[in-house]
């Protein structure tokens, strides 16, 4: 079986979840099946420049064909048409354009795929939202497989997405959440599908005592780690630890990893290391008392998921539904919607060192039975095969067609804001009323 | 603050985030969330903008007014007015015409007045309307912020001027405690003058003895003097010394709520 992972990025240096998440997969899947990786030329992913040289290259073993980016991204103009699709009433024809000013528009890769759709078995696409997924979908729909990293975002409201959504022969998702919003805009439960996520490359020994001699941060110390970014609700992170610093607690520090887009306030208890190694990165977990995931929208936290993997607890905006959802699904975390119950929280989880050692020891249970490679390795597997022994179905398979010219210039779309609005809310429970739900079930 | 019912087979995070929730309300009162702030700050606008006390139709005037402006896309404010809002047309396919035919009588409407100055004002007012509709909202979403925050800042209060009440009460009985303890050390009570014969030391060795019987009666009246079981210095101990009972009297229900390891909200 050849596999074809089709991803807005690739590389060894990407920062970025579903970039990540998509080489992890490739890499893991190559163990069983020919993977290649069909990309573009950008490293940046605001811009979509071609940084990267176009044609065959080698990442980690893997061969990766990049295909170069017609046009770099208008960022005012993406920033107005934005605007026009998500709060305004719109039609087909904006969204399409809205689309192509976000990017990467790479024609020669959506070419590459018309004409060698044939010669890979199964093509998995990540990040619904961008160009190379819509158009590489609606090129080969009939071998396509999906991942859309989707979050509660106005995007997900968009009338493009949802022949996307009915249209492709599985859906991986993230999330009992992602799945259900999914469904909810889309009406895709024929579709398969099944909850995955990703696993994480964890190493068997990871040493806080190292990372205390090597930053000097003797004290229990609370961390975040992610891009520190107002989109990923660090603005309100820092609100909050500063006023919890001065009024609850006179130990805990706050430990930030990540490249920062968002001014760091100079305060004795907040430390910021920036981008670190992946070893530095886990000894620093190690040595954590709780990680705090402040972010707003997700559609799986990979470093959540590490942080259980060590034993660690989270402690997660509940603003979040997939955080919120993971936290109660896992008993290995609490969650947060405004100050009082951060500090509340924050404070338990500080003082209360059983209930850490209880959560921590949950979360690795969690991380051990659902999100160990070899778990998510099988439901990859079990998925195409069980593409593989429906295959006569592909002959069959549709697409549905993009609207005619007139229909698709018809102003009748309503604001996709409004549309994400009104979607159900709140984690994903089973229908026992259980607290724990085995991911691996299928649709 | 951190006792929760954990066992590593049965940790309920949903109950333990319900415990965390009873808290803050039993610290703070309610709590609001921003949404809640804002739905009652908009209760509030509407309050102000009272139907019976400025206008009988002013809500509802300006809510159509809101719409119509809507509808009319030329006018809304985000466009604010220039020189192509005049004469503009939103008749379809028929407005660019006119837009041009408009354009075209413009140098004969000029030899009457000049639509410019006009335009200008109309849209420095658009501008000063826009941002004084905002500040108005953002005041009264402030001021309802600034409401919660007194009532909370309030209960706080009550909260801690009892607790000052139970610990004024309590400083009284250890100071009464204080000055009666060197009377006990410098007196004739200890066993080797046992039998003082002065007056003044008789009193101490009374005194003395009101220590042996509280001691006596607190441990349930075991003995007594008389073997008859009744305390015959009742009254006198109860008289020469009513604060010493205090420290034992239970903190005011206020204080019970507020716990002096919790965190200050």
């Amino acid at each position: 079986m050849k596999l074809a992972v089709v991803v807005q990025r690739y590389g060894q240096n990407l920062s970025g979840g579903a970039e990540l998440h998509a080489r992890y997969v490739a890499e893991r899947l190559a163990r069983h099946v020919d993977v290649e990786v069909l990309t573009s030329c950008a490293h940046d992913y605001i811009t979509w420049r071609n940084e990267l040289a176009a044609g065959v290259d080698r990442v980690n073993g893997l061969l990766v064909r990049r295909f170069p980016v017609r046009c770099e991204r208008n960022v005012e103009e993406f920033g107005r048409r934005s605007i026009r699709v998500f709060e305004e009433t719109h039609s087909i024809a904006d969204e399409l354009t809205w689309l192509d000013s976000e990017g990467p528009t790479s024609p020669a890769l959506i070419k590459y795929l018309h004409a060698n759709a044939r010669t890979y078995d199964y093509f998995i696409f990540f990040s619904y939202r961008y160009y190379h997924a819509f158009h590489g979908i609606r090129a080969v729909s009939s071998r396509a497989l999906l991942v859309p990293t989707a979050e509660r975002d106005p995007a997900i409201g968009l009338a493009i997405f949802g022949p996307l959504f009915r249209g492709v022969r599985a859906i991986m998702y993230n999330s009992f959440e992602e799945r259900a919003l999914i469904n909810a805009v889309s009406g895709n439960t024929l579709v398969p599908g099944v909850v995955v996520g990703v696993g994480s490359e964890i190493p068997d020994q990871p040493n806080a005592e190292r990372f205390r001699r090597k930053t000097g941060i003797w004290g229990p110390f609370a961390i975040y780690v992610g891009r520190i970014d107002e989109n990923k609700g660090c603005k309100d992170l820092f609100d909050h630890f500063q006023r919890y610093a001065t009024h609850v607690s006179y130990n805990l520090s706050l430990v930030l990893v990540g490249n920062s887009l968002l001014p760091v306030p100079s305060h004795t208890r907040i430390k910021h290391l920036g981008f670190v190694s992946d070893q530095d990165k886990f000894d620093a977990l190690a040595a954590a008392d709780v990680l705090i995931m402040p972010s707003h929208f997700e559609s799986l936290s990979m470093v959540a998921n590490e942080s259980w993997a060590l034993g660690r607890p989270v402690l997660a905006n509940g603003r979040c539904d997939v955080l919120k959802g993971q936290c109660i699904r896992s008993n290995a975390g609490l969650y947060y919607e405004n100050y009082a119950e951060f500090a509340e929280t924050l404070s338990a989880l500080e003082t209360n060192a059983t209930l850490r050692t209880v959560l921590g020891t949950r979360g690795r249970d969690y991380f051990r039975r659902y999100y160990a490679w070899p778990v998510i390795e099988r439901k990859y597997l079990e998925m195409l095969d069980q593409l593989e022994q429906n295959k006569s179905s592909e002959q069959s398979h549709q697409l549905e067609p993009l609207p005619t010219w007139f229909a698709r210039r018809r102003r009748n779309l309503m604001p996709s804001r409004e549309i994400v609005d009104i979607l159900p809310t709140g984690p994903v429970m089973n229908n026992l009323g259980q607290t724990e739900i085995l991911p691996g079930a299928c649709s | 603050m951190t006792d929760f019912t954990l066992s590593s087979d049965s940790v309920n995070v949903e109950q333990i985030m319900k415990e965390i929730r009873a808290r803050i309300d039993e610290k703070r009162g309610v709590d609001y969330t921003e949404d809640e702030i804002r739905r009652l700050a908009t209760v509030k606008l509407e309050t102000f903008l009272d139907p019976d006390k400025i206008r009988s139709d002013l809500v509802e005037h300006f809510r159509q007014g809101s719409d119509f402006k809507h509808e009319q896309d030329d006018l809304t404010h985000n466009h604010g007015f220039d020189e192509k809002i005049l004469y503009k047309s939103s008749r379809g396919v028929m407005g660019p015409v006119i837009y041009r035919i408009r354009k075209l009588l413009n140098p004969i409407l000029k030899m009457f007045f000049n639509p410019e100055p006009l335009v200008q004002k109309l849209q420095r007012q658009n501008e000063t309307n826009e941002l004084t509709f905002e500040l108005l909202n953002n005041l009264v979403v402030e001021i309802t912020r600034l409401g919660i925050d007194m009532k909370n800042h309030k209960m706080r209060l009550e909260s801690i001027s009892s607790r000052l009440d139970f610990d004024e009460r309590r400083a009284r009985a250890m100071e009464g405690l204080l000055q009666y303890m060197p009377e006990r050390s410098t007196g004739p009570s200890s066993p080797t003058t046992g039998n003082a014969t002065t007056e003044d030391s008789e009193e101490k060795s009374e005194d003395g003895n009101a220590i042996r019987r509280r001691r006596r009666r607190r441990r349930g009246r075991r003995r007594t003097s008389d073997g008859t079981g009744e305390d015959s210095t009742k009254n006198t101990t109860s008289s020469e010394d009513p604060q010493v009972a205090e420290p034992e009297a239970a903190p005011p229900e206020s204080d019970k709520k507020g716990d002096a390891d919790t965190p200050d909200l």
